[in-house]
């Protein structure tokens, strides 16, 4: 069996194809812009002169309608990031909490973002996530449409150890209900940076080595506990007042990661492609085209297709599902993840903790490093301070997300949390919300 | 969750499920019982046919028909709205023949037979009911058992009119055995270089403009020859990413939702309550087999098989693409037989051919059969069969 499984006759490959369709459609003429791949005055200049502009998502009624928020989607989302929280799944749960009805898992919110650095400035560089902050006003509710608007705030040149210097890209996005209410705010952090540095070593390719798991029947015995030993707060509310700093959370733990998950919880359970975390068809962020159709994507963007090992190109989403394409376009371990289910954790991991009666109201999330199939997260948490502001009790969290084997973390988070007072309304931090 | 009480010890070293007396026996149970997953009214509500849910069928097929893909289009036409693919019949059936009929298996689809009575249109939600026909069950020593079942799959949308029905032959395998080693029949992965690729790029931008062309053309009875030669169609080289646009939830009952594998907390009482459907993985760790058979090397790893095959369903979608692009917007597909005497492997290219074997009239039916195959990149034919198109006079 022929199979390429070099890095140089894959790269070969999708050189030959790309300069194939530059010519076909064209764009060889115009070539690429000076400086393609690169940080330079004019990439600089052009990506900041979007500073402050306006961006809304250019979709037809019923586009914004198939992306409302049905029970159907918010039970599929939560399901697929492994959440079994009633609050989105049953109807009778629901209509006793504080909320009334079935909510949507929180981070919906990050549907909204209209355009970020996957797709904006820089053109031919690495987009990296590196932060993303949740603020909510208002929950989300299942069966709600929610629309946003989004700015590019800010560009920012720093050094880098790695590559010399990269652009830090961020935006805010302004999510609204049909009714016009602002539920919350979705910020996101981006690094730019060169793909390969002058050495031609990746950025990633620190974690080469990082050391695949292989579970004894006692890790599996050990996870299946843990898993089993998890209790969600629920309907027992936690007070303010019984929280103390330095509390440690209970630690959520998820896996073993594997092919077949990462399709249900990044593919199936994100809906189309995209970072949206729902199904969005249509627009510039429809990817998920087969077949034939998929050749009109790749005359668009010559630039998509990576070519996997049976010489047939592919979409670089294939790179979070295949050990091979990791290793062989950039050079680690295996498989990555594209960060959508390690926000939901963090989500849940607060959510389980924080009980029914409380109210998430902020969320910041920083991307330390991937995970690799195979690995086992650990989410943790502890209190690190506590507070009255404006009448409200609040808890502030600070959370880290380990891989299995090691103890630096690969994501941190830090919450703010409204948890109800022993001396006042108990439900009054979500129904003063809605 | 279902903590068990059996040890993942007893359970790590895999082994291929084998189909067992109490598994026939348990498939034998059902036959003449009707299935139907139970749904809840809003979960039926949900599921009714938005454009962006036609589109999505559509797209998961790779099948640019205006009536399911273009939704300027579709309301001008004399449906007057969006019409979801008739092939989505298929994907009703209530029975999943390697989960609920025989756990384990590796199941392969023989032979199917649509027949279609009317058209599913925009916001039409539908109801499906299975029944296993028959079931026949074969002991060889030498190639390990094989059952084969028919299945009968009657499709309606929620004013119960009847849109059509579906029978389908499955044979199910013991993984690893002689007999499931056959059907690769030396077969081995597909590889392209770049210059196959520019070929079949060009080969699409030669195809596609026949294909809307025909469609376009307002096709009626009398204007069909008998030997005519439909413009076919190009499928592939598959990947792994396509397949997952085929795993949308739509329309699945909650205790179907809940057999599907999400991994992590819930994944372990899956595995406790059906360990023959996990193998352990290059990791030591439960995972479900169908992910094994989205990757030759995971195939060839962890089965020793030559690699990962397809759906042969899919190919019912495509030969409908076939029909539906020629009869255009004034046809009706009303029925469609297939055989699938060859497996397609993950990276397989296939072009479905038809060609107007005979036109009659039946009562006041104008009626055509095309007769049609597929065949894929070696030149093997890998479908045969035919259909029945009515066309106005």
């Amino acid at each position: 069996m022929k199979v390429l499984i070099t890095r140089e006759s894959c790269q070969e490959a999708v050189n030959k194809l790309r300069a194939y369709l530059y010519k076909y459609t064209g764009k060889e003429e115009r070539g690429e812009p000076p400086g393609f791949g690169q940080i330079n005055d004019e990439s600089l200049a052009s990506l900041r002169a979007r500073i402050d502009l306006e961006r809304v998502q250019p979709a037809k009624d019923w586009e914004h309608e198939d992306r409302r928020l049905t029970r159907t989607r918010v039970r599929t989302a939560a399901l697929c990031r492994d959440d079994q929280n009633p609050l989105y799944l049953d109807t009778a749960y629901a209509a006793k909490s504080p909320y009334g009805n079935i909510i949507a898992i929180p981070d919906a919110l990050m549907m909204c973002e209209v355009i970020n650095a996957r797709s904006e400035g820089m053109p031919g560089m690495h987009a990296l996530w590196q932060q993303l902050i949740f603020e909510w006003d208002h929950p989300i509710f299942a069966g709600q449409m929610l629309k946003g608007t989004t700015y590019l705030r800010d560009v920012e040149v720093r050094g880098s150890k790695f590559t010399g210097q990269r652009v830090l890209q961020r935006y805010e996005t302004i999510g609204k209900n049909e009714s016009g209410q602002v539920v919350g705010r979705y910020r996101t952090e981006w690094s730019r940076h060169p793909r390969r540095n002058e050495a031609g070593q990746t950025e990633r390719e620190d974690r080469a080595g990082r050391p695949r798991p292989q579970y004894s029947t006692e890790d599996l015995e050990r996870i299946k506990a843990a898993y089993v030993a998890h209790e969600r707060r629920g309907d027992k509310p936690r007070f303010w007042e019984d929280v103390n700093e330095g509390d440690e959370l209970p630690t959520i733990i998820k896996g073993p990661t594997n092919l077949g998950q990462r399709l249900a919880g990044e593919l199936v359970g994100s809906g189309s492609f995209g970072h949206t975390g729902f199904i969005s068809i249509g627009s510039g962020r429809d990817w998920g085209v087969p077949h034939m159709m998929v050749w009109d994507l790749w005359e668009k963007h010559p630039g998509i297709p990576i070519i996997n090992s049976q010489g047939v190109p592919d979409h670089p989403f294939y790179i979070h599902l295949s050990d091979a394409v990791s290793q062989i376009y950039l050079g680690i371990a295996g498989g990555y993840d594209g960060g959508i289910q390690r926000i939901h954790w963090f989500v849940q991991l607060f959510a389980d903790w924080q009980s029914d009666y409380a109210f998430m109201r902020k969320l910041a999330i920083q991307f330390r490093s991937m995970t690799i199939l195979g690995e086992t997260i650990f989410s943790k948490a502890k209190v690190k301070s506590k507070r009255i502001e404006d009448g409200e009790h609040i808890v502030e969290i600070e959370a880290w997300q380990e891989a299995w084997g090691d103890p630096k973390p690969v994501s941190t988070a830090q919450a703010e949390i409204v948890l109800p007072s022993r001396h006042g309304d108990v439900s009054a931090p979500v129904k003063s919300r809605i | 969750m279902n903590t068990g009480q059996e040890s993942i010890s007893a359970t790590t070293r895999w082994q291929p499920p084998l189909l067992s007396d109490e598994k026939v026996a348990q498939l034998n149970g059902l036959v003449g019982k009707p299935i139907e997953e139970p749904r809840e009214q809003w979960e039926i509500d949900e599921a009714a046919y938005s454009i962006g849910a036609i589109k999505r069928v559509a797209r998961a097929m790779g099948d640019r028909n205006p009536l399911w893909w273009d939704e300027d289009y579709a309301p001008t036409s004399r449906y007057g709205r969006m019409v979801v693919p008739p092939g989505i019949v298929v994907e009703w059936e209530q029975l999943d023949p390697e989960v609920t009929a025989l756990p384990g298996c590796h199941a392969v689809l023989n032979w199917a037979e649509l027949t279609l009575s009317r058209p599913i249109l925009q916001d039409d939600s539908l109801l499906a009911t299975t029944c296993v026909r028959e079931v026949d069950d074969r002991k060889d020593p030498s190639k390990g058992r094989m059952v084969s079942y028919t299945a009968e799959t009657a499709v309606r949308n929620t004013r119960l009119e009847a849109v059509g029905s579906y029978v389908a032959k499955w044979t199910c395998y013991e993984r690893q055995s002689a007999a499931e080693a056959a059907l690769y029949a030396g077969r081995e992965p597909a590889f392209y270089t770049v210059d196959d690729l520019i070929g079949i790029h060009q080969e699409y931008h030669a195809q596609e403009p026949k294909l809307l062309a025909a469609f376009e053309r307002r096709r009626s009875w009398r204007d069909v020859e008998v030997g005519e030669e439909l413009p076919y169609v190009l499928k592939g080289p598959t990947v792994i990413v396509r397949r997952v646009h085929r795993w949308c939830h739509y329309g699945m009952s909650y205790e179907r939702l809940k057999r599907w594998y999400h991994g992590h907390g819930e994944s372990w009482a899956q595995y406790e309550r059906n360990p023959e459907l996990f193998i352990i993985n290059e990791f030591g760790a439960p995972e479900p087999l169908e992910a094994v058979d989205l990757e030759h090397e995971r195939c060839q790893n962890l089965y020793g098989s030559p690699g990962a095959i397809e759906h042969n369903s899919e190919r019912i979608h495509w030969t409908i693409q076939l029909l539906a692009r020629w009869s255009g917007e004034d046809g009706f597909l009303k029925e469609l037989k297939l055989d699938f005497p060859q497996i397609n492997m993950l990276g397989d290219l296939t072009r479905c051919y038809g060609q107007v074997t005979r036109k009659w009239v039946e009562g006041d039916e104008h009626l055509i059969e095309v007769t049609v195959r597929n065949v894929n990149q070696t030149g093997a034919i890998v479908t045969t069969g035919g259909a029945v198109v009515r066309l106005p006079a």
